[in-house]
């Protein structure tokens, strides 16, 4: 199988977790459509290092979201247009059946954006399923640090999401 | 029993729930894969041709020098000015980090590398073009008969202008793009 089609066969299977990184970072529809395409070329240009010494979801998303930190880095330095949080709003065109869940989604997301991004980098890929040692590897972090984040993370995101989603 | 506040599975599962428009945007990401790989081939085709025209004028002068006497001064300009240009070639994308697979630190190093190897291309354009100048000066001083290229130095001289410009701008832009991630990189140290 070529380095296209390892690609997209990967994409199919990860795309949406990395759509998922990229709108932890980015509220804005054009700029995180931006920072996707930018997630995309940079999981393409280190698959090749890839050697297969760990499961090949935690790498892409390694790479993703080191792109994004460079993303945020750049908008924090160079702040554009509109405020993140004025924005969020606008990527909301979902159908009245799901409009709920869809709001859910949104307001975590939301929340999530409004985290430090030391708490954010731990919160996101928890959420995606990552357990605490296998951050602490991709972040360079020690595995008590990345508890100590987490935990300062689920207390900030249920002061922001109170009741409806934190327990 | 797990402690409630190291409980993740309600919010990874909001956080990872399938949406409408997820089939929507595996479109959209079929569409990115062709654009960036069409990008990598490109940037890869460009900086081939690059080096190709390098060794291409290079022929083109040794077989012009074979013909006829050429003088002396345009030869060594003609070669100098092919030299200076391939390598500045390979010298602005030395240093380009390419894959992101460290640490966050790590990455905004290499992007910081990165926006400086976009300086180095912006000022290797600028320093080819403004040889380029030079060259062509030489060039209209040992013209035998300048009338019958008297319109070529003034459009040359006016496509440098704007190509010395473009670099100007591009090398602004990358300055302004290096400086913010290395404010970045010295907020995380702190």
């Amino acid at each position: 199988m070529g380095r296209d089609q390892t690609f997209e066969a990967l994409l199919a299977e990860h795309g949406a977790m990395l759509r998922r990184i990229a709108s932890a970072y980015e509220a804005d529809r054009e700029r995180r459509h931006e920072l996707q395409q930018d997630i995309l070329l940079a999981v393409w240009r280190a698959l090749p290092r890839y050697r297969g010494d760990g499961p090949l979801r935690g790498f892409i998303a390694r790479v993703a979201h080191n792109r994004a930190v460079t993303h945020v880095a750049r908008e924090a330095a160079e702040p554009r247009r509109q405020p993140l949080d004025e924005a969020a709003p606008s990527d909301a065109p979902s159908p009245q059946d799901d409009a709920e869940a869809s709001d859910a989604r949104l307001r975590l997301a939301e929340a999530v954006r409004a985290l430090p991004l030391s708490l954010r980098q731990c919160a996101v890929l928890t959420m995606e399923g990552f357990a605490p040692a296998e951050i602490a590897g991709m972040l360079g972090l020690n595995a008590n640090v990345v508890s100590i984040r987490l935990t300062r993370a689920k207390a900030a995101l249920r002061q922001i999401l109170d009741p409806e989603i934190a327990p | 029993m797990t402690d409630p506040h190291d409980d993740w599975s309600d919010l990874s599962q909001a956080w990872t729930e399938p949406t409408p428009h997820d089939a929507e945007a595996a479109r959209a990401d079929a569409v990115f894969i062709r654009a960036l790989q069409r990008r990598d081939r490109l940037a890869r085709i460009n900086y081939g041709l690059e080096l190709l025209g390098g060794v291409a004028v290079v022929a083109v002068i040794v077989w012009v020098a074979l013909r006829t006497a050429l003088p002396w001064p345009v030869l060594v300009a003609a070669f100098g000015f092919v030299g200076l240009g391939m390598g500045m070639t390979i010298w602005s994308r030395r240093g380009d980090p390419g894959v992101l697979t460290g640490t966050p630190e790590e990455v905004l190093r290499s992007a910081v590398a990165q926006a400086r190897t976009g300086e180095r291309w912006a000022w290797a354009g600028l320093v080819i073009s403004l040889a380029a100048g030079g060259f062509l000066f030489l060039m209209s001083r040992y013209e035998p008969d300048g009338a019958s290229t008297r319109a070529v130095y003034p459009t040359f001289s006016v496509f440098l202008l704007l190509c010395m410009g473009g670099y100007l701008v591009h090398a602004w832009r990358s300055g302004r793009r290096r400086r913010a991630h290395e404010a970045t990189l010295r907020a995380l140290a702190e």
